[in-house]
């Protein structure tokens, strides 16, 4: 345990195997009581924070990591975003788990990007470890990290499959033109979720959702950048080049929608509560979820508007002062293999960043061929785009438009 | 109190006070009076409706990750309550923070208490304002005031100290005002006596003032211990990225509540019930055992007096 | 030591209201001192704080969250008058019928409460989900058109409607209603009560001139204890509720850890806080301060 108090990564390792012996009740007292004691203290603590200086500029050069394996580390990502049996259990974490001789410590904490961001900021201002060794955001969040120097720059000689199978199109982003810090984990499709069976038909585009008989039984989501991007293409606007002005005319557009009821929430993953239990007939949503979804009601299908949907990346990225780096690399290695990644896409069913992995999926199971979430036809992919990457003030503006929407 | 009540048709005739004689029939009284009860008890019926539910769908086997339907019945979740991912830390984190809590603020309030109750002293009406308003001030008001200040002073860790921090601040107005009741309405006269034979303030305390609060520092416990396995807004804005068990069911839901929750849920709330319903058994046990022995004490007495 | 003999009062009370001067009480001075800053977002994404007397974010965000704010009062204060109506008969009952059985039945009354908050407004979710008992229930009854009409729900449905909201509310805080009537009643003299019953011929009057004002104090308690967290309240708003019913809360939560506009939502909660102080304040007059903590 560190001299001012704080709990050390032993302990938080202890605590999370479940390891709450009285020791360690007597020992978190012990802190306690170093709490009230040095209640004034605080202060001071502020500036004895552990070593790191506060971003400004991304840290340049690769980090020398110590190459060894460590016993575990943790892996932070959103909810149902990797192979699950038995609701609990990932094969593909097993696999590595076996063959590194380590115990991977797999969160599903990343609700929604904002919020996360929100939890462990301070903790990154500050230059602490905030005890996650990899975690997995959207493209805009990401590059936020990356600004902010949030991410240790990866070491790319430890992960020679990612340069090997990585898929050209994710290769070279803007956001990252050195590949320097994030490795992509699964890309995806903003679209329309929606129960046929309640809408009486197929719908085919955004503006099948004003129809007045869905009434209240519509949701749009929380990401600014999904639903503002979605009504610009139904608009005519290209959301790569967008300005603060389209913006803020597809929250016009939006708005009567809001008042009159016709859209009943805003919301982050929870869209598919609703739509699962039929509250919600048709809503903005994401391609993998509704494979999912299917397990709860086998009636719901998602689809690519016709004016066009939105395409994103999801990205593992080690945060800064992150514990076991090593570890994290050699994870990302690994499920850069063709049939790791082809184990985890035949259960998420997103838009797999690595080469090769269709090719085991069709090996092991043909007629997955025929899923378009998987292999999505050219015509798809080409109706698909990517929002333009905003500067900070662009950020702010865009974020108060939407958010004047939103707070009805 | 059952007299008056069956006394009502003797009592008001018209001879008394100014009120015409046009009472209701006896049926019509008799519905009224029933009525009351009735609505009483569709209140306590209605008040047990969210936990009914929460209990039924505890043993429900979700088809896909949603709890929200019926589908079977399962006796799953209660086999392996910590099966779903993260839970059992996020329950443990809320366990010993509650105990924790719960000492630390038991012993700091009940300390402020018996200065509060005994004695007089210049700043006691300001000091007795400033205890209630913790009580009353909105939760996100105090939690985000907190977050501020951890900011502002730049505490590093946002985590197990300061969600700590903030359940034992809002718990200590909780012990000062319950023991406060209790030592109001202790019998001075018991520790001066005390006093006498002890001469000391120390062994006073120990052997007499606190024997006697305790049941008032006991449910200031039990009630320090409820608030913070409960707490949520505080919690959620000075935690960081610790999870306690609250928390962790808000981030459960977006994405479906795991069916352990709910049987942890249940697991908390028949433990507690259960708790005051033992400490109310205790409680009746004692009052009769008192009053038998003061029965008893009084036939001796009267025995020995000759009027048996 | 001597000092201390005198005055045995100030060494017992100094670690608790230490604990609460620091973690309250200055807290809330920071609070002040945040919502008065401007924030700046530089190129990196990097906040910066400068504190320049900027009252411009009270008047901006008052204005601009006008209609939460009193969307939040409108809410809180129906819930309460609901919850008084609920609770009054319910603690009346135990307090005067229960007999040998009051423990228990407030054992009953609290005992809901102790299922975890979220876990119980989740459960709400369900039973008045679309489709469920309770709603097509309401529905076959054409209660629900005349809700509609009153713009309490919408299109025939509960789930993320005013009603729902408010309905929540009314609920989660019921105990806090229910406690201090139950505890004013409980204490009235069974004697005055008698004699009210000789004095006058009607049992309703008996109650409106002796038990009512009587048991004021329990009233005022709950009213307050129910009014003020359920102002600031946003998880029911958050589960059950749409963009029309955002409260207050909801607002403040968003910029504190979602937006992290400190400046901002300090200034939110400050008001917040202000109002609350002014009833907290009313009512300490009307009662004495003894009694407001007397509860």
């Amino acid at each position: 345990m560190s001299t001012d108090g704080h709990l050390s990564d032993h302990d938080r390792a202890a605590f999370a195997r479940g390891a709450l012996t009285r020791r360690e009740l007597l020992r978190r007292a012990g802190i306690a009581g170093g709490v009230v004691a040095g209640a004034g203290l605080l202060a001071a603590c502020g500036s004895g924070s552990s070593s790191g200086a506060t971003g400004g500029a991304p840290s340049a050069g690769p980090v020398s990591i110590d190459k060894t394996v460590a016993p575990s580390w943790t892996f932070s990502n959103w909810p149902l975003y990797i192979d699950t049996k038995n609701k609990t259990q990932h094969p593909s974490l097993d696999l590595f788990d076996k063959k590194y001789n380590t115990k991977t410590n797999y969160l599903e904490d990343i609700e929604d990007n904002e919020s996360f961001f929100g939890k462990v900021k301070a903790q990154l201002e500050a230059g602490q470890n905030i005890q996650r060794d990899i975690v997995t955001l959207t493209d805009w969040m990401a590059a936020k990290w990356v600004a902010l120097g949030y991410c240790e720059a990866l070491d790319r000689s430890l992960i020679p499959n990612v340069e090997k199978n990585q898929s050209s199109a994710l290769r070279g982003r803007s956001i990252d033109p050195q590949d320097q810090f994030l490795v992509p984990w699964q890309s995806g499709f903003t679209g329309i979720a929606y129960n046929p069976k309640l809408t009486g038909g197929d719908l085919t585009s955004v503006a099948d959702l004003w129809n007045p008989d869905f009434k209240g039984k519509v949701t749009l989501l929380t990401e600014m950048r999904d639903t503002l991007g979605l009504v610009m293409l139904q608009q005519g606007v290209d959301p790569a080049k967008c300005t603060v002005d389209d913006a803020q005319s597809a929250c016009d557009y939006i708005q009567p929608y809001v008042n009159n009821g016709q859209i009943r929430r805003f919301t982050g993953n929870d869209y598919a509560g609703d739509l699962a239990k039929g509250n919600v007939v048709a809503c903005m949503g994401w391609s993998g979820d509704v494979v999912q979804l299917q397990f709860d009601n086998p009636d719901l299908k998602f689809v690519v508007p016709d004016k066009g949907g939105m395409l994103w990346t999801d990205n593992m990225m080690i945060p800064k002062n992150a514990s076991h780096p090593y570890n994290a690399h050699l994870w990302m290695n690994f499920y850069y293999q063709p049939e790791i990644a082809a184990m985890v896409e035949d259960w998420v069913n997103y838009i797999c960043p690595v080469d090769g992995a269709k090719d085991a999926l069709l090996k092991n199971d043909p007629s997955i061929a025929k899923n378009p979430l998987i292999f999505p036809p050219q015509s798809t992919l080409d109706n698909v785009h990517v929002f333009k990457a905003l500067t900070p003030q662009e950020d702010l503006e865009f974020n108060q438009a939407f958010q004047q929407l939103i707070g009805g | 109190m059952a007299q008056a009540a069956t006394t009502d048709t003797a009592a008001a005739t018209p001879e008394e006070g100014g009120a015409p004689a046009r009472r209701p029939s006896r049926f019509w009284r008799k519905v009224r009076w029933q009525a009351l009860n009735v609505f009483a008890g569709l209140v306590l019926l209605y008040l047990f409706i969210p936990i009914s539910v929460i209990i039924l769908f505890s043993f429900n086997e979700p088809a896909g990750k949603f709890n929200l339907t019926w589908n079977k019945f399962s006796l799953d979740a209660w086999k392996h309550p910590f099966g779903a991912p993260g839970i059992e830390s996020a329950v443990k984190l809320s366990i010993e923070i509650a105990f924790l809590s719960t000492i630390f603020a038991t012993v700091l309030g009940t300390l402020a208490a018996l200065a509060l109750a005994r004695y007089n002293f210049r700043g006691r009406s300001a000091t007795n304002f400033a205890v209630f308003t913790p009580m009353a001030t909105p939760e996100i008001v105090m939690g985000s005031a907190l977050l501020t200040l951890f900011i502002t002073t730049q505490t590093p860790t946002l985590g197990f100290a300061t969600i700590l921090i903030a359940h034992i601040m809002f718990n200590i107005s909780y012990v000062i005002v319950t023991v406060k009741a209790r030592v109001y309405g202790l019998d001075r006269r018991l520790e001066e006596a005390a006093m006498d034979l002890f001469a000391n303030e120390w062994k006073t305390f120990r052997k007499v003032t606190l024997p006697l609060i305790m049941p008032g520092v006991g449910a200031a416990a039990a009630l320090c211990f409820a608030l913070s396995i409960d707490d949520f807004v505080v919690t959620q804005f000075n935690s960081g990225a610790e999870i306690t068990f609250p928390l962790y069911i808000y981030g459960a839901s977006r994405n479906g509540v795991p069916v352990q929750v709910n049987v942890i849920g249940s697991l908390i709330f028949l433990v507690g019930v259960g708790g005051m319903f033992l400490n109310l058994m205790i409680q009746n046990r004692r009052a009769k055992r008192d009053a038998a022995a003061s029965a008893g004490a009084v036939r001796r007495a009267q025995a020995a007096e000759g009027t048996a | 030591m001597n000092w201390l003999k005198k005055r045995p009062a100030y060494p017992l009370l100094l670690p608790g209201m230490l604990w609460l001067a620091i973690f309250f009480f200055i807290p809330m001075a920071v609070m002040l001192y945040k919502s008065l800053e401007t924030v700046t977002v530089d190129l990196n994404y990097q906040q910066h704080f400068t504190f320049d007397w900027n009252f411009s974010n009270y008047t901006d965000n008052i204005s601009q969250y006008k209609s939460q704010f009193a969307r939040s009062f409108l809410y809180a204060a129906i819930a309460t008058v609901a919850a008084f109506l609920i609770a009054y008969p319910l603690a009346y009952v135990i307090a005067f019928r229960g007999g040998r059985w009051k423990n228990l039945l407030l054992l009953l009354v609290i005992a809901p409460f102790f299922t975890n908050y979220l876990i119980r407004t989740l459960a709400w979710q369900t039973i008045l989900a679309d489709n469920s008992v309770v709603t097509s229930t309401l529905d076959a009854m054409h209660l629900l058109s005349i809700t509609d009409a009153l713009g309490w729900t919408q299109q025939s449905r509960l789930l993320a409607t005013p009603l729902a909201v408010v309905s929540a509310i009314t609920y989660n805080y019921l105990a806090f209603m229910v406690l201090p009537l139950y505890v004013s009643l409980e204490k009235i003299d069974q004697r005055l009560l008698e004699a009210s019953l000789d004095l006058y011929a009607n049992r309703v009057k008996a109650f409106m001139k002796v038990t009512f004002p009587l048991s004021l104090p329990g009233v005022f308690a709950g009213t307050l204890l129910t009014f003020i967290p359920a102002t600031g309240d946003y998880i029911n708003a958050e589960i059950l509720g749409s963009p029309q019913t955002r409260m207050i809360g909801n607002v403040i939560q968003s910029k504190f850890l979602i937006f992290n506009d400190y400046p901002a939502a300090s200034a939110l909660s400050f008001t917040l806080m202000a109002i609350m102080l002014v009833f907290i304040a009313i009512y300490a007059k009307l009662l004495g301060t003894e009694e407001v903590t007397t509860v």
